[in-house]
């Protein structure tokens, strides 16, 4: 294309393991939705899953283009499947922020081959113009601190089985991007680290569980971005393992709160409790996930997440590593106790409901048995890794550490429970930077707007008053009556040329 | 000669084909035939 070659397939280390785990998300997520025979999510589900298995292996930036807005134009019809017009909304939302990133990754993509003469997408930095543009770009799609709103606004709101798709791809996609253009970017480390801070407050807060869990998926590519940042063998390893088991542990945690959902007709912790009594699997499943997100050894979170905080502290980063900590010992908070307690546990709400389908059951069963098996034979992911591994996850220091961080964590739960200072779980709107978007940028726009009209209304006041006084001046002097409209005498005409001349001679002989 | 396409196409391809296949099928299909067919091209 214009002289460039472009590379559909470029399969390496790298993008192998994303591809590996975009498979096993999307055939998970598919047995999930076996139950559903609505073309528009078959066909949306699977050609998303495509598109961003298409953007993982592309080797130049234009194909990673087309895939990436592929992503956008599949997904979106995962939330509008709802078919509510509360979707349909919040579907465009989503919409015109995927494919504003989308232009982005276009307009610097084509700075960057102005600017260097290739198209290859590999490493990019943030030396050049064409550089800073496509990290915005990717940082779109990432949930940056202020770019995350679309994540935590759209994902909630699709269907049961949607949101398992989408909790998979797409940020995923742009940690894979990140890992490819930017790893060692120093400030992809205090952007991570922000990543993994903020969510945290507003999980606690949030009363919609998948709400929860969207503001958990922002913390975990805090992580990554994280590894990214500090750019390592290690850490780009840490946030490869990282992402990989966070595909399917998050899935697995969409897939009990999608269950309930089905279930019930709600995730708002509210008006859950007690479901453990009619759905004990989905239960069982819930807790593996939130263990293994949490952390706890033998799961998949420990081997995964260690390896970044390994990479954090060999690498001196001891503020990162503290904020990680904190974010670790948040995550136990909201997605580790919160979920199952408030869905499963907490007060009975008296729902007298069946278990999931048996297709959603087996889908969770893989998932937690992957959790499982990657925690206790972590050897055959590390194999998969972009550097060879010398990581060793099973240490006394590290299994020490993360069980008092999760054993601290548990009792301030418990103590804040007990003492009534845990944040009531009542339905309530969270503000969240989006406020500024969605509600103070249109005010501020309605409101110049009336400044304007009645600018413009003044103006044409003025305009009318001065173009009124003209026209009386002119009726004045030139009416038909007026002192310009007398018939002057000859003589009279004849002085007044004679003054006019004489005045020309003066002005001339000066 | 399908081993060609990367698998992304394979897989958005098999989303619209599947459209073709009846509808209580269709999760099957497309549970098994882009999957392998995907797997098979890496």
């Amino acid at each position: 294309m214009f002289g460039h070659t472009l590379t559909l397939l470029r399969v390496d280390k790298l993008s192998l393991i994303f591809g590996y785990v975009f498979f096993i998300a999307a055939e998970l997520a598919i047995i999930y939705a076996l139950h559903v025979k609505d073309p528009v999510q078959q066909v949306a589900g699977l050609a998303y899953a495509g598109a961003a298995v298409g953007a993982v292996f592309a080797g130049d930036l234009i194909s990673l283009f087309v895939f990436w807005e592929l992503t956008a134009i599949t997904s979106v019809f995962l939330i509008w499947a709802v078919r509510t017009d509360r979707a349909m909304t919040i579907g465009i939302r989503y919409l015109l922020i995927q494919v504003g990133s989308g232009v982005l990754l276009l307009t610097g993509a084509l700075v960057l081959i102005h600017e260097t003469g290739s198209v290859t997408f590999g490493h990019i930095g943030i030396e050049s113009l064409g550089g800073q543009l496509i990290l915005v770009a990717f940082g779109i799609k990432a949930a940056f601190p202020f770019l995350h709103n679309w994540l935590q606004d759209s994902y909630p709101e699709a269907t049961e089985t949607g949101t398992v798709f989408l909790s998979a791809f797409t940020t995923k996609l742009a940690i894979y991007a990140l890992a490819r253009g930017y790893a060692g970017t120093e400030m992809l480390i205090w952007i991570g680290a922000t990543m993994t801070a903020f969510p945290v407050f507003f999980a606690v807060i949030e009363n919609n569980l998948r709400r929860v869990l969207a503001y958990s998926l922002n913390n975990q590519l805090g992580f990554m971005v994280v590894g990214i940042g500090i750019g390592t063998e290690l850490s780009i390893n840490g946030a490869a393992a990282h992402a990989f088991a966070h595909i399917i542990y998050k899935s697995l945690l969409f897939m009990s709160m999608g269950a309930v959902l089905y279930r019930v007709g709600t995730v708002k912790a509210s008006e859950l409790g007690g479901l453990y009594k009619s759905m004990p699997w989905t239960t069982v499943f819930c807790i593996i996930g939130a263990a293994s997100i949490s952390g706890f050894p033998l799961l998949s979170g420990f081997v995964t997440k260690s390896m970044i905080l390994t990479a954090a502290s060999d690498g001196g980063h001891w503020i990162t590593w503290t904020v990680l900590l904190f974010a670790s010992a948040g995550v136990m908070e909201h997605s580790g106790i919160k979920i199952p307690f408030f869905a499963f546990f907490g007060h009975d709400q008296g729902h007298k409901v069946r278990e999931a389908p048996v297709n959603m059951l087996i889908a969770m069963g893989l998932a937690s048995s992957l959790c499982i098996f990657i925690g206790v034979f972590p050897a055959p992911l590390y194999a998969l890794l972009p550097y060879s591994v010398d990581y060793t996850p099973y240490t006394t220091a590290h299994v020490i550490t993360m069980l008092q961080l999760l054993a601290f964590a548990a009792l301030a739960f418990a103590v804040l429970m007990r003492t009534g200072l845990y944040p009531d779980e009542t339905p309530s709107t969270n503000l969240d930077t989006d406020w500024i978007y969605r509600r103070l940028a249109p005010r501020l726009v309605a409101s110049f707007g009336k400044s304007l009209a009645e600018f413009q209304d003044e103006l044409a006041r003025w305009g009318q008053m001065g173009v009124g006084f003209i026209l009386d001046r002119a009726f004045q002097y030139h009416g038909p009556n007026s002192w310009l409209a007398r018939t002057w005498p000859i003589g009279g005409s004849a002085l007044c040329v004679l003054i006019l001349l004489g005045g020309y001679l003066i002005v001339y002989f000066i | 000669m399908i081993e060609a396409f990367p698998p992304g196409f394979i897989l958005i391809a098999g989303a619209f084909v599947s459209l073709a296949i009846p509808a209580r099928l269709r999760g099957a299909f497309m549970l098994i035939l882009p999957m392998w067919r995907c797997l098979a091209t890496l």
